[in-house]
């Protein structure tokens, strides 16, 4: 092979980079594709906002423009309701790519306010809804027993940054 | 029959009603709930954004049950579907996984077993104490009602998880538990689709879309109540549905009460009991359907 | 026979190497003659038949015979003519693949070539192709496309793929799975990563300029529209019929297919089989086909060669036509209409000749013959459903009071098999039906019809196979134009037309029979309106 000329080693490069993320995101499943689009018939959202569509993300990410997806504000219109990967005939696992390019485009800082803010509160207070005297009051008035109002473990478990465990 | 009671985030909080009809329910059943003091959020709200935290949050979760000794017993479905496919991945694949988990609880004073079964409540009244028992509670008849039961999507999925608990495609567990009330189990379009709770924090109009969809179907079939058994879905059909008939310019006043709530005025509970008056739609008017 | 000797020897007719591979495998069983149409390479060939004749290059000039006595005429390029007798052909021609690339309007370079092309030349064109490149396939869009091309362009994609890391991508206007391993190839090639795109509205934009050429096209999955500068853009070819093989079956007397293909797939005969007994089509010629099956159907002839001279040895079974030399008058409509050709006429002989080994039975001679010079000797004692007229005298009506009577002619190779079907899954029939078995639609004569109609029916239904599946190529069609005539000479004679039926059905199609005949019997009844027969207007009355 003659990969030596400048234009070459350009385009080797963006697509070794694209190949790159693929396989350290673990997304070569996509390939398995045959365009039935079952996924995107059975997805709650497409019906609703077809800006959010399971075979359109799958296909960019098969042609190697991953970080269009992880840069879109389509991305995150998914629900993890899993009707995509129950029913994909090739066992693609659409929902867990998902979340996999969610937990991406969230390093890359590309995640809404809200999803951020949330992750905020549960490193601090350990639960998406934090509880107060208030609430132990309430709690206690009808009968519930107190729980505790603050946590320190979550922090200690957020300090590990290894990969996940699939 | 001894549970650790898992109740997450939002039932604390938002959704007193579930867990003091739950409390009931498991106590005239002879369930025996146990509360674990240090339980965390179970990962499920960040798994999107870090995986890895979230099952780490699942995996301490877990350890705390297997250091109880206790099966964990859920009311939410996405913390029964975080802690389970945890305890899938750890219980079931190569034990250095296991190892790698407890090397980050460790500094916490905990290790994890790898041996701990997470259900969801109505999971075990199906599989543990079972309809037969369920049914020899029951003391009224509520066959004036006519209800729409919701499953949501983290009840049955992922399926691979769950050791072929119910089918996702055609789910029956909740419509045979409503049934032993004598209420008559209404079907609609789009039973199991998502209440797009999820992506309440990223585009509220779409999450209130899909929440809208499902009200619509419910509505028009004419069901007297929405029957559920996960929190957050219950904050996209309760929680939300004023603002929805707002938004959109409809009008349903449709009920929504949890499972727990349901099978506990089948049991004869009283309504404060069970929390009923916590219900954002009010349920007077169902009440009137209901025999004293 | 007219001579009771049979000749043995194979005639395989062919216009490149694979006539020699055909040859060779018929080698083992018979004497084999090959004629080339065109010169061959021979130094090409694997391994040189052991051949009685080679003619290359040849003409064929005349043909004429039948199985066990085919004569052909050659002329070879000395002008200097031949002729020989073959008991048997074999036509082994092959199509040609010829390239797109001027339909896509690009001229081939060293960037752009075409399927063909890039097998012939693959490690010239690859040899600069690497990681970062990219290479386009297209398929179809502006010709048909065929499992064996699109089953090279995928392998190619894959082993592109991964022997380059190029990116790689197939355009497919449509894709094709129905051959042996190909859904496989798909499989294997997406696993590699090869990129699959599927058009059902749009298709791909090529464009050349001096330093790159684009593809433009929309992902229809995606959403998007796509833009590629590959650095290898590769064309699917389109496949051509063999240039001879129009003439060539005109002479022998067998089917064209599709486009000027020698005969395509048929319904009721093997893939070799053609219309004439003892005349057999292998090869790509029939359209384009894997090497591999083009190879299984070099020794399925050989084999079906050898059962064929078997069948010379036994006597021949089953109904044959005969023909009555008082009556003949020579007007040739048998020899014309036989859509098998067991017709002969020989030099010397007073009336053509039927050839018992190539008659199928149709009767289609039977019902063509003016003078009704032809009769069917009965092969099974008790059974002779060639004499219709006699059937006919036969059929015994059950009192009808409630539903209509209809005769009804019914092809044996279809709709016979569907109204036993239907008999058996007690299917009901809102008629009484007295099913007359022919061997073909174009057995039935018009006056069968008439004498049906007039002996006391309501109605008379002719079913017949669809007639792209008529088993003896025209039978349907001939009966379906033949029922038109009756129907036209009754309106003018003022007898109203719709008690005769023209259907077809698929063989045993059972729900296609009742359907046919319960809406017959419907329009029969006056469920359109008008009550056809005297006296039944719904209420019971007496039928003739």
């Amino acid at each position: 092979m003659n990969s030596e000329s400048g234009k070459h080693r350009v385009r080797a490069k963006l697509e070794t980079r694209a190949q790159e993320l693929t396989e350290r995101l673990e997304l070569q499943s996509v390939r398995s594709c045959y365009i039935c689009r079952t996924c995107t018939s059975s997805c709650p959202v497409t019906f609703i906002d077809p800006r959010f569509n399971p075979l359109a993300i799958l296909r960019m990410v098969l042609y190697g423009k991953i970080e269009e997806v992880l840069n879109s504000d389509f991305l995150w219109l998914c629900t993890s309701c899993y009707s995509c990967q129950e029913r994909c005939p090739q066992e693609i696992p659409i929902a867990d790519i998902m979340t996999k390019l969610k937990n991406k485009a969230f390093k890359l800082g590309n995640a809404p306010v809200g999803v951020r803010a949330q992750m905020d509160i549960i490193k601090k207070a350990g639960r998406t809804y934090p509880l107060d005297d208030f609430d132990n009051k309430k709690r206690a008035k009808a009968g519930l027993p107190e729980l505790p109002t603050s946590c320190d473990v979550v922090k200690t478990l957020f300090e590990s940054e290894t990969e996940s465990l699939k | 029959m001894k549970y650790a009671l898992f109740l997450g985030c939002t039932i604390p909080a938002r959704a007193r009603n579930y867990e003091l009809s739950a409390r009931r329910v498991a106590e005239t059943l002879g369930i025996e709930l146990i509360d674990v003091e240090r339980f965390v959020c179970c990962g499920f709200p960040i798994k999107s954004s870090k995986q890895f935290s979230a099952e780490l949050l699942s995996a301490y979760n877990l350890a705390l049950a297997s250091e109880a000794g206790l099966e964990l017993c859920t009311l939410c479905s996405s913390c029964t579907s975080a802690l389970t496919e945890v305890a899938h991945e750890l219980g079931y694949k190569d034990e250095s996984q296991l190892a790698a988990v407890n090397s980050h609880l460790g500094p916490l004073g905990i290790q994890y077993s790898g041996r701990v079964t997470v259900r969801h409540f109505a999971r075990i009244l199906i599989e543990d104490i079972g309809l037969e028992r369920i049914r020899k509670s029951i003391t009224k008849d509520l066959s004036g009602l006519r209800v729409a039961v919701h499953y949501g999507c983290h009840y049955l999925k992922p399926s691979d998880i769950y050791g072929g608990f119910d089918q996702p495609e055609e789910p029956t567990t909740l419509e045979e538990l409503v049934s032993l009330t004598g209420a008559e189990v209404i079907d609609y379009p789009g039973k199991k689709k998502c209440c797009g709770g999820p992506v309440l924090p990223v585009d509220e109009r779409v999450a209130l879309s899909l929440a809208k969809e499902k009200l619509d179907a419910v509505h028009e079939a004419g069901a007297d109540l929405l029957c559920l058994v996960c929190p957050f879905c219950s904050v996209m059909y309760d929680g939300n549905q004023k603002g929805i008939e707002n938004e959109f310019g409809v009008n349903y006043g449709l009920p929504v009460l949890y499972l727990t709530q349901l099978l506990g005025l089948a049991m004869g509970l009283d309504r404060k009991a069970l929390g009923l008056n916590m219900n954002v739609v009010k349920t007077k008017d169902l009440m009137k359907k209901i025999p004293e | 026979m007219t001579d009771g000797r049979v000749n043995r020897s194979v005639l395989v007719v062919g216009n490149g190497p694979y006539c020699f591979k055909v040859a060779g495998e018929l080698a083992s069983v018979d004497s084999v003659s090959l004629a080339v149409l065109r010169e061959a390479r021979l130094d090409e060939m694997e391994q040189k038949p052991n051949l009685v004749e080679l003619l290359m290059p040849v003409e064929l000039l005349g043909f004429s015979g039948q199985p066990g006595e085919f004569r052909a005429v050659f002329r070879q390029t000395n002008g200097s003519h031949a002729e020989r007798t073959y008991g048997f052909v074999v036509v082994a021609l092959e199509s040609e693949w010829i390239s797109t690339l001027n339909k896509w309007s690009v001229v081939e370079d060293s960037r752009i070539t075409s399927l063909s092309k890039l097998e012939k030349y693959v490690n010239e064109y690859l040899g600069n192709i690497g990681p970062g490149d990219k290479v386009v396939f297209i398929s179809g869009f502006k010709q048909d496309s065929y499992p064996v091309s699109q089953e090279k362009i995928v392998n190619f994609a894959a082993a592109v793929r991964e022997k380059t890391g190029a990116a790689t991508y197939v355009l497919m206007e449509q894709f094709k799975v129905a051959q042996e391993g190909l859904e496989r190839a798909f499989r294997l090639a997406r696993e590699l990563g090869v990129v699959f795109v599927k058009f059902s509205q749009t298709i791909p934009e090529v464009r050349v300029g001096p330093k790159e050429c684009t593809v433009q096209y929309m992902d229809e999955a995606m959403g998007q529209a796509v833009n590629i500068s590959p650095q290898l853009l590769i064309f699917e070819d389109e496949a051509c019929p063999p240039p001879e093989g129009r003439y060539i079956s005109d002479l022998l007397g067998i089917n064209l297919g599709n486009q000027g293909f020698l005969q395509g797939d048929f319904l009721f005969n093997l893939p070799i089989y053609t219309n004439r007994t003892g005349i057999f089509v292998v090869g790509s010629g029939k359209g384009p086909i894997s090497e591999r099956e083009a190879e299984r159907e070099a020794e399925a002839v050989a084999e079906e060669v050898a059962k064929l001279v078997c069948s010379f040895d036994k006597e021949v079974v089953g109904p044959f036509p005969t023909l009555n030399e008082n009556e003949c008058i020579h007007c040739l409509t048998c020899y014309r209409s036989c859509p098998h050709k067991a017709i002969s006429l020989y030099p010397g002989q007073r009336s053509p000749q039927i050839s018992p080994v190539a008659c199928r039975g149709c009767g289609i001679c039977v019902e063509s013959c003016p003078r009704r010079a032809i009769d069917f000797e009965h092969g099974e004692s008790g059974i002779s459903y060639y004499d219709i007229d006699k059937e006919i005298d036969h059929i015994v009506y059950e009192d009808s009071r409630d539903v209509p009577r209809i005769a009804v002619f019914a092809c044996v190779n279809s709709a016979y098999d569907a109204y036993l079907l239907a008999k058996s899954r007690g299917d009901r029939l809102q008629a009484r039906c007295s099913v007359l078995k022919v061997p073909c639609g174009g057995r039935v004569e018009a006056a069968a019809v008439i004498k049906a109609l007039g002996s006391g029916v309501d109605g008379v239904a002719i079913l017949t196979c669809h007639e792209n599946s008529c088993k003896s190529v025209h039978g349907a069609s001939r009966c379906r134009k033949r029922i038109a005539a009756v129907k036209e000479m009754m309106t003018k004679c003022g007898v109203k037309e719709e008690a005769i039926l023209f259907g077809t059905v698929a063989p045993g199609s059972a729900p296609q029979f009742v359907e046919l005949i319960n809406r017959f019997s419907l329009r029969l009844q006056g469920g359109d309106g008008s009550s056809i027969i005297p006296g039944n207007a719904g209420s019971g009355g007496e039928a003739r």
